[in-house]
Order: structure tokens, then C-alpha cells, then sequence
């Protein structure tokens, strides 16, 4: 379908519609190698960290790292460069350059504060705010998503350096409302033609892995594993998950009453395991999120970690390997009847379940 | 209409929030048939994994109140079972390479088995030897990719363990010389085994991980030829990357798939890195590298972006 095909099929629904049309072509066109996007991404990544190597190896053997002034002004130059570089010119000559620029800058700053015996907190909140003034003012990818990286961990960071299991979790749960948000409001955002629309792809993967490992912290390691505060952790994945539940069978299964009974009882049953493993209750969360709204490397994602957070649950059940095997079978075969069910309405249609 | 389009235009028109959501509803979100095309197949997958772990927690639980004859007969029934699901007409097709898989899978227990019950003390390597030569027939004739992609798992297991088991006079380089040829005369069969059927039997994703596993053995092995300084004693393992390179990059380029040279000259790229630091591994050889790296992968991603915009206009 030809761009023009495209704009008059919206031309059609929206009296007043006006574009752009050399700009959409031009973006268009630049954006036609959907295929090998994910390749030049991952080959800049990995140049770029091998290059960010190499650099610091060099600095190193400057003596850049020997004094604190010589760290924070190879910093800031640095980072004054890559916004510079990734400006001015042509972006895919230049993108490793300035990611390489970028994340050495970050590097030489935070380490520079730090030989100032500056508090770790303080380092964290300048390394923030720095990673938060390069967001606006440039329009690379991996940037705009390193950044975001930077924001979101050291917040973690905060939190776990200084000990607070109440914040953590609070955190846990702030991001996840905070993925679902620019998740379930893609339209919203991306109407208002701000900086949010211009950052969507970044902010969202940013999100999407923050959260994850966030969520997944808990799981692995085992701490902040309190009672009276998992579940805070587990609990904002059951709360999302019933709402995404409730947005999707009111939009694709409104006219089926049992279908929808049948929906939340799966998601029902799933709230112990959910709420006693956090991992397992993300897992779920971002999965019913990223297949509503057909984000594939969500996907991906959520169905990796769910596999492996349900062993991990049923590992760490409390109970003999003999009682853990009547408990799976059970699983196993109260799972079998839903199954025959969406099998029936795959084969027959939705109308067959009434 | 894609994601990426849509946002594109979004951002250079004044298209109503509505709009762009019902588009967004129509073109990229998930609708009832993906949902429960999904939902279908997952929860088989789910239930009979849930009740055949459970199945396997139960019989460890009570695994050394069980006798010899019944742990044999056992698995030995379930691989008897397996095999006739796999060669039973009117079960569907999925179900019987599944059946015929899993019973491939079981081979490897019954004879782990056997090792504990008769502590045979054979070294490991012995057990995926034995496995992969047991398993040969029902991989030729199953029809199924995934059987070979078990055999290649078997086979390079095998060889690994050979070289920590028994020749112990073996070098690094030695063991990814042959792991290195083995995998890719297996990728250049299959490769070529597509190409005669005329259509895609293994799929593309196996190539892609064989071709990734390959690169990694090749970069490592030179970074460990360059960096022991035994570039003359391995010349041969050198020559034979060197060649599965070009033949790799050739393909590439003749049947249009981008992947095969760009990651080939990504490692190239490494290798000549690794290069430079062996050659100055002082102030000057450091910046050589960096400036090297980040003029080399912004001249390779210029590249590919610009030969395959090449490919998908017809040129």
C-alpha cells in the first residue's frame, strides 16, 4: 500500500486532516528496513561497548582516571561531544561514536564525583539529572534509551543502596503503572506531537527491561522478601493484570458471558503463585499487556521469564518432592478443560461456547 | 499499516487521538483470533508440561524404593509408547514428531539409567555417543528439524567431553578446529539440503543460532591464536575459518540474506581489534582501537543499511 493509499484511507475518517507529506515519505523511507533495524541496532551496541573498552583503556593509561578534575572534565566534555556529534551530522556514520562518547562521559562523571568522596546518593541524583537534560535535546534511539537506562537503575540504586525494602517495592510498582501507562495510552501520547511522542520507542523498551529486572531482583536473590512487604510487590501485578484482563474481554470477547467467567477464574487461580512470586506475577502482568498491544520483544520477554519463575515457584514450595507432583498434575489437568474450550473456539468460533 | 507507520504519521499531521487509536486497534493490537490462536496452543503445551513434571517429581520422589526391573520397564514402556504414537497414521502429523522426539529425549534417561542402576563408571562422553547413534534412524526419517538440532546438541556434547575425558592431549585451539568444521559442514548440509527441497525444512532461526555459535568459536579461537602468539602452529585452524568465512559471506550476498555477511565481518572487525592490541597494547594501541572500532562499525552499519535498501528495491 503506497504512502498516499495510506493517507487518504485516514483522509476519509478525518475531515480536517492535514500531514506533511515529504516528511512522512522521507521518515517513511528511512524506516523501510524494518528487517535489518534489529541487527544495526545490536552491531552498533556491541561495536560501541567494545569501543567503550578500548577508550577507557586509553584513558586509564592517560592517567584521565589518576586525579578527580581531570574524570569530571573528560566527563563533561565528553558527553558535550556525543549531543554535539549526534546533532550535527549524518546519524548512522556517527551513532557508535557518540554512544561510545556518551557512555564514556557517564562513566568519567560518575567516577570523577566520586574520587570527590561526594555521598553515592548525591552522585546518583547528578548522574540522573545529567542523563535527564541529554534526553530532550537530541533525537537518537540509543541515546534517548541508554539514558533512560541510566534514569530508571539509578533509582534502583537509591533505593538499594540505602537499604529502604518499603521503597523498593514501591518503586516495583511505580514503573509497572508506569510501563502500563505509556503502553495502554500509545495513541494519547503520540497525538499531543511532544517530546513524550518523539521518545515513545525509547521510553517504552527502557520501561519494559527496568521493570523486568526490577520485579525479577526480588525473585533471584531472594531479599526484600519480608512478608509484610512482598505484598506490596505482588500485589500491583495482580491489580494490573485484573485490569488488563477486564480491558481485553470488554473489547474482543464483550458478547460471551462465559468466556469472560472462564478468563478471570484463570487469573484468579493465579494470584497465590502470583502474589508469593514476584517474578511470576510481572511475568504474567507484562505478558497480557505486550499481547494486547502487540509488542513482540515483550513478549518474548514475559513468556522466558514466565517459564522459568513457575519452576523457580514450584522449587521453592515448602513442600515434599511427592506432594509437589500431585500439586503439578493437579495444575496440569484443571488446565486441560480451558484448553479443550479455546480449542472449540478456535476450530468453531466463539459463538460455540454459549 | 505498521506501528512504526503510524507513529510517522502521526507526528507529521494533526491526526485525531481517536484516529490513531481505532488504527492502532485495527492494525496492531491483538484481536480475539490472536488471543485465542494463541491461548489454544499454550495451554497444551502448558498442562501436559505441568502434568508430565509432575509425573517425573513423583517418580523421583520415590525413585530408590523402586526396583530395577520397573524404573527399565518404565522408560523403556514410555520410549515403546512414544514410538508408535510417532508412527501411528491417524494422529496429526505435530503429534507424532513430538512423540517420536520425546522418545529420542527418553533414550538419554533410560541409559543414564542404566549407568546408575549398574555403575558402569563409563566416562559421560560414552552416554551421548551411544545416545546419538541409538537416536540416527528415527532422526533421518522423522521429518523433523528439531530431531537434527537434538543429534547436533548430542554430537558437539560428545565431542567436548571426548576432549576432557580422554585426550587429554587436545589444545583449546584443537577442539574448536574440529568443533568448528563439524558445525559448519552440518550448516552448509542444511543449507543446502533447503535449497534442494526448495523450501525452508529447517528453519531459518536454527541457521541463525548455528551461524552465531560458529562466529563466537571462530573469534575466539583467533583471539586465543593471537594472543598465545601460536599463529604458526594453528595456521590450519586459521585457514579454515578463513575459508567457512568466505563461503559464508558468499552466501550472503548470492541468495540476498544480510545477516550472514554482516555478523561475519562484525567478528573480522573483532579479530582485527584484538589485532591491533597485540601488536601495542600501550597508549597508542588503545586509541588505534577505539578510533578503529568506531570508524569500522559505522562504515559496517552504513553498509548493510545501504545493500540491503539495494536488495528490497530489486537491485
Amino acid at each position: 500500500m503506497e504512502i498516499k493509499d495510506k493517507l487518504n484511507s485516514i483522509d476519509t475518517q478525518q475531515a480536517d486532516f492535514q500531514y506533511n507529506l515529504d516528511k512522512i515519505s522521507a521518515e517513511i523511507g528511512d524506516n523501510s528496513q524494518e528487517d535489518v533495524s534489529l541487527l544495526v541496532k545490536i552491531i552498533s551496541i556491541i561495536g560501541s561497548i567494545f569501543a567503550t573498552a578500548a577508550l577507557y583503556g586509553f584513558l586509564n593509561l592517560l592517567g584521565i582516571f589518576d586525579t578527580h578534575l581531570s574524570m569530571l572534565v573528560s566527563g563533561i566534555i565528553s558527553l558535550t561531544l556525543s549531543i554535539i556529534i549526534i546533532r550535527r551530522a549524518d546519524a548512522i556514520m556517527t551513532e557508535t561514536l557518540a554512544v561510545t562518547t556518551f557512555l564514556i562521559g557517564l562513566i568519567l562523571v560518575a567516577m570523577g564525583l566520586d574520587s570527590l568522596y561526594f555521598n553515592n546518593n548525591l552522585v546518583s541524583i547528578i548522574v540522573i539529572l545529567m542523563a535527564m537534560i541529554t534526553i530532550p535535546i537530541q533525537n537518537n534511539y540509543l541515546i534517548s534509551w541508554i539514558s533512560l537506562l541510566v534514569i530508571c537503575f539509578n533509582f534502583y540504586f537509591l533505593v538499594l543502596y540505602n537499604n529502604w525494602p518499603a521503597s523498593y517495592h514501591f518503586l516495583n510498582a511505580l514503573m509497572l503503572f508506569a510501563f502500563l501507562y505509556v503502553c495502554i495510552k500509545e495513541a494519547s501520547i503520540i497525538s499531543k506531537r511532544n517530546i513524550f511522542s518523539k521518545k515513545y520507542f525509547p521510553i517504552r523498551s527502557a520501561l519494559l527491561l527496568s521493570v523486568f529486572i526490577g520485579y525479577s531482583l526480588n525473585s533471584l536473590t531472594g531479599f526484600y522478601q519480608e512478608m509484610n512487604y512482598l505484598p506490596f510487590s505482588g500485589l500491583a501485578p495482580i491489580i494490573f493484570s485484573y485490569y488488563l484482563v477486564y480491558l481485553i474481554i470488554e473489547l474482543e470477547f464483550r458478547s460471551n458471558i462465559k468466556i469472560k467467567a472462564l478468563i478471570f477464574t484463570i487469573v484468579t487461580l493465579l494470584v497465590f503463585p502470583m502474589l508469593m512470586s514476584p517474578g511470576l506475577g510481572i511475568s504474567i502482568c507484562l505478558f497480557l499487556l505486550c499481547f494486547k498491544i502487540g509488542y513482540r520483544w515483550g513478549i518474548i520477554l514475559s513468556i522466558a521469564g514466565f517459564i522459568y519463575f513457575l519452576g523457580q515457584f514450584y522449587y521453592d514450595l515448602n513442600y515434599t518432592l511427592l506432594t509437589k507432583s500431585f500439586i503439578l498434575i493437579l495444575t496440569g489437568l484443571i488446565l486441560i478443560p480451558i484448553q479443550i474450550i479455546f480449542s472449540r473456539m478456535k476450530k468453531y468460533g466463539i459463538q460455540s461456547i454459549n | 499499516m505498521n506501528r512504526e507507520e503510524i507513529h510517522i504519521i502521526a507526528r507529521n499531521s494533526n491526526w485525531s487521538e481517536s484516529g490513531i487509536q481505532k488504527m492502532l486497534h485495527e492494525r496492531v493490537y491483538s484481536d480475539e483470533k490472536k488471543w485465542i490462536s494463541f491461548l489454544n496452543p499454550a495451554l497444551l503445551v502448558l498442562s501436559s508440561g505441568m502434568i508430565l513434571t509432575g509425573i517425573i517429581c513423583f517418580f523421583a520422589y520415590n525413585w530408590d524404593i523402586l526396583g530395577e526391573f520397573f524404573k527399565f520397564g518404565l522408560v523403556g514402556g514410555l520410549i515403546v509408547l512414544l514410538t508408535i504414537m510417532g508412527i501411528y497414521k491417524p494422529l496429526p502429523e505435530i503429534v507424532k514428531k513430538i512423540s517420536l522426539l520425546s522418545a529420542s529425549v527418553l533414550v538419554g534417561v533410560l541409559f543414564a539409567i542404566f549407568g546408575q542402576v549398574y555403575q558402569t563408571g563409563a566416562d559421560a562422553y560414552d552416554l551421548f555417543l551411544i545416545w546419538s547413534i541409538c537416536i540416527l534412524v528415527w532422526v533421518v526419517f522423522s521429518g523433523f528439524w528439531a530431531q537434527w538440532l537434538l543429534l547436533l546438541i548430542l554430537l558437539n556434547i560428545t565431542l567436548i567431553l571426548y576432549s576432557e575425558q580422554v585426550a587429554f592431549d587436545w589444545d583449546e585451539i584443537y577442539l574448536l578446529s574440529i568443533l568448528f568444521t563439524f558445525n559448519s559442514i552440518v550448516l552448509i548440509g542444511m543449507l543446502r539440503y533447503n535449497f534442494s527441497l526448495r523450501r525452508n525444512f529447517f528453519p531459518q532461526s536454527m541457521f541463525f543460532m548455528i551461524t552465531l555459535a560458529l562466529v563466537f568459536m571462530a573469534t575466539l579461537g583467533v583471539a586465543i591464536t593471537i594472543f598465545e602468539e601460536n599463529m604458526k602452529e594453528d595456521f590450519a585452524f586459521l585457514i579454515i575459518v578463513a575459508f567457512v568465512y568466505f563461503l559464508g559471506i558468499l552466501y550472503g550476498i548470492v541468495n540476498r540474506k544480510i545477516f550472514y555477511p554482516a555478523i561475519i565481518f562484525l567478528s573480522l572487525i573483532l579479530i582485527v581489534a584484538q589485532l591491533i592490541i597485540r601488536w601495542n597494547s600501550d597508549i597508542i594501541g588503545f586509541f588505534f582501537v577505539s578510533v578503529f572500532l568506531v570508524i569500522s562499525i559505522a562504515l559496517l552499519v552504513r553498509q548493510i543499511i545501504k545493500t540491503n535498501k539495494m536488495w528490497v528495491n530489486g537491485n
